[in-house]
């Protein structure tokens, strides 16, 4: 495994022109990619294959890559969304979250450096999650953590079936892709979550009036309190396995129908 | 995140009338504040603001002791178009942030507006940079209060309309005060309380 975090170790790369060019092709066509994806408004999900697509393309050598929004706490990683360019990225990823909690992506996100292994079959740093992988046909692995400042939100996992694939040149051009993907990744997280609140709350507010006229209704028939024909309320819904405020709308509309009945009479 | 706890009862409230009350607005509310202060390092508080009607509802909070004196930059974000369904006829739901750096929503208002393909005029700098804290006659728990003295009315004969306009006459001052009017009708339904709207 080799730590770009320390550049003195780094193996200088001799690139031809021809080489170069089509790199820097790639990365540029890969950062056009992240640019249009952010031009409408795109779900987490949506985004974050998109981006793994996009540094597959990036990244010379990828088969494939993935996305991991990654939460790290005292009680282990939760992976809080994931997306995978290919079939067999999301395989090898769910051995690494779900099956052996082990793998280059936790080290690249736990350390916050990004993380390299060109022959994962006889990987020191994973010994059970390299020759499974390994065995599965995949050899090459790049991780690269999503920094913000003071934290990480995930990590891109990069792969190959050849063996020694990523060069240090498709590292740093693998954190040069990283940086603006872990903003705009990080931008939709925040979106994604205002939009949440705001749905869960015009869904709240658009049913509370006629909840609460409902429990106005009761509360003039009964004398109750407010609280407990709220509960009364519930105590049906649960009986009935009716929504709340179907219950509340039941309600009210035989109300209404009965006091527009009377008027109708007189 | 500091939730008062009338805000916690306000939101506690909400949540009972959703499909999963586990998954609380509170619980949200602290999600998005978490995110947004991992974005902007001054970031101070929040308020989400939402006309259903000609009545606003609004909720305020705060970063653990953050204080409003301290606000020297806002960024408003209207989420309507976000928010409301294809019929277009969603509530106007604002979201304003707050920090103490001048200037430190700036990329995020840019990166947002570009992922949102949001109208530059919804996003707005540095236009709210009074935080209001407490609008008790706009709280859920005010226009709670006036439905169910609706619902009350309701029970009593009269329609919905017929209900809100008797919620809406003008006091002997002149003055068109809906949730006294509601207090009173609610009142009217305790006879050890004398109502200072009683129900004619």
């Amino acid at each position: 495994m080799t730590d770009f975090g320390d550049t003195a170790r780094a193996t200088p790369v001799v690139l031809t022109l021809e080489q170069a060019s089509a790199d820097a092709a790639d990365l540029q066509a890969g950062l056009s990619q992240l640019a249009a994806l952010v031009a409408g408004t795109l779900g987490l999900d949506e985004l974050l294959l998109r981006v793994a697509t996009a540094a597959a393309r990036a990244i010379p050598g990828a088969d494939g890559a993935g996305v991991t929004l990654l939460r790290i706490d005292g009680e282990g990683n939760r992976v809080e969304a994931l997306a995978a360019s290919q079939p067999f990225v999301r395989d090898i990823d769910e051995i690494q979250y779900v099956t052996l909690n082990e793998g280059p992506c936790i080290t690249a996100a736990l350390e916050r450096r990004t993380v390299r292994s060109g022959s994962l079959g006889g990987e020191r740093m994973w010994p059970r999650f390299g020759p499974r992988v390994g065995r599965m046909g995949v050899h090459s692995a790049l991780s690269l953590p999503l920094l913000l400042p003071g934290q990480v939100i995930g990590a891109i996992n990069v792969y190959a079936r050849g063996k020694d694939v990523f060069s240090d040149h498709a590292a740093e051009l693998g954190e040069l892709f990283a940086a603006p993907a872990a903003v705009a990744v990080h931008n939709a997280q925040i979106l994604t979550q205002a939009l949440a609140l705001t749905v869960q709350l015009q869904t709240a507010l658009s049913s509370r009036p006629v909840i609460d006229q409902a429990i106005g209704l009761l509360r003039g028939r009964s004398g109750s309190s407010a609280e407990e024909a709220f509960e009364r309320l519930r105590a049906l819904s649960q009986k009935d396995h009716t929504k709340l405020a179907n219950v509340a709308q039941h309600i009210v509309e035989d109300a209404v129908r009965r006091a527009r009945a009377r008027h109708t009479d007189i | 995140m500091a939730i008062s706890a009338r805000l916690a009862a306000e939101l506690s409230i909400l949540s009972q009338t959703l499909e999963n009350p586990g998954n609380s607005i509170a619980q949200s509310m602290q999600r998005l504040s978490d995110e947004i202060s991992d974005a902007v390092e001054s970031y101070l508080g929040l308020t989400v603001t939402i006309a259903p009607g000609t009545t606003p509802i609004t909720f305020t909070t705060l970063r653990d002791g953050a204080q409003p004196a301290s606000v020297r930059t806002s960024a408003r974000f209207t989420l309507t178009g976000a928010a409301q369904g294809a019929g277009g006829t969603g509530p106007v739901i604002s979201l304003i942030v707050y920090a103490a750096t001048p200037g430190a929503f700036v990329d995020l208002a840019a990166d947002l507006a570009w992922i949102t393909r949001a109208n530059p005029a919804h996003i707005t700098l540095d236009q709210d940079l009074t935080v209001v804290l407490e609008m008790p006659t706009t709280a859920p728990s005010a226009v709670a209060m006036i439905n169910q003295a609706i619902g009350v009315l309701i029970g009593r004969g009269h329609s919905p309309e017929q209900a809100y306009q008797r919620l809406s006459r003008p006091s002997a001052s002149g003055v068109v005060n809906r949730l006294d009017a509601a207090a009173g009708v609610l009142a009217s339904l305790d006879p050890n309380l004398e109502s200072e709207f009683p129900i004619q």
